[in-house]
């Protein structure tokens, strides 16, 4: 459950990041490929070394979803029905990822807002990527 | 039994050896209590838990938060044998505080996030994974080793 107070700090925070979604989405998903390499699994068909193409891009895709998402918090279902559809029905990605990515899109903002990544940022955050992520896991069966 | 390179082992000692128990111990555990706040059902005794300045505030849960990082040097300090070191405190979890053990890996994560936001881009993606996924998550499975 996310307060008004959470939304607007989660609004704030991504408005932020979408000039570097660049930059904050291919260090989070360098983060998850080298903590957790099963990850890599789903990528055998690009190139996801560090600094390639590839990763920055899939990374700004990633960060830009998620600002979109940030501004339309109260319709996640709605807003981001294309996006569910494509990860139940064709990227079919084991549920258990979106939490692995989360945590390195958390320790990624720790990272880089140092003392700013209070503990009532990350709460709510963490509440906003989780509930993002559960709507992108709701048509997987 | 885990094999640990001469790098990790570098990379684990490295990063100790700038840790502030008595700073991050406390925000550790203060940060476990804001963010999952259904931890809080094992502090009861802790006093005013009831908002996030509260915690942040709270004098136990800051000489507790010494307490679980002053246990977590001795896995440091002894990374060949994690789970012998961590017998005993497993069971005590598991008997005497009834711990469910989930809740070990949101220390761990937590943790983590404190050491990145005091090291900011040090704790790069080859620390986290050494310190973080290596590391602690040999700890959590020696903790979780004594339950049944």
């Amino acid at each position: 459950m996310l307060s008004s107070a959470e939304k607007e700090l989660i609004v704030e925070i991504w408005t932020k990041m979408t000039p570097v979604a660049e930059e904050i989405g291919s260090e989070a998903l360098l983060r998850m490929f080298t903590t957790f390499p099963k990850t890599k699994t789903y990528f055998s068909h690009l190139n996801i070394s560090a600094n390639s193409e590839h990763l920055r891009s899939h990374g700004k895709k990633i960060v830009e979803a998620l600002a979109e998402g940030a501004k339309n918090i109260s319709t996640l279902t709605t807003t981001l029905a294309p996006l569910s559809r494509f990860h139940a029905y064709q990227l079919r990605i084991h549920p258990t990822n979106f939490k692995l990515f989360n945590h390195c899109i958390l320790v990624t903002l720790a990272c880089r807002m140092g003392d700013d990544f209070t503990p009532v940022t990350h709460a709510a955050i963490d509440k906003f990527l989780s509930a993002f992520s559960a709507v992108l896991a709701e048509k997987f069966r | 039994m885990v094999q640990w390179s001469d790098s990790e082992r570098k990379t684990i000692a490295s990063v100790w050896d700038k840790i502030n128990i008595d700073e991050i111990g406390p925000q550790t555990l203060a940060r476990v209590l804001v963010v999952y706040p259904w931890t809080q059902r094992y502090f009861g005794a802790f006093g005013d838990l009831s908002c996030a300045s509260a915690i942040m505030g709270n004098p136990k849960v800051s000489e507790h938060g010494k307490t679980v990082l002053k246990a977590l040097e001795k896995a440091v300090k002894n990374v060949d044998n994690i789970k012998t070191t961590y017998a005993q405190l497993s069971q005590l979890h598991c008997e005497k505080l009834n711990v469910d053990p989930d809740n070990f890996k949101l220390l761990a994560d937590c943790l983590s996030i404190v050491i990145a936001t005091n090291f900011g881009p040090a704790f790069n993606p080859a620390v986290q994974s050494t310190w973080q996924q290596k590391l602690l998550s040999v700890v959590v499975a020696a903790l979780t080793s004594r339950y049944f």
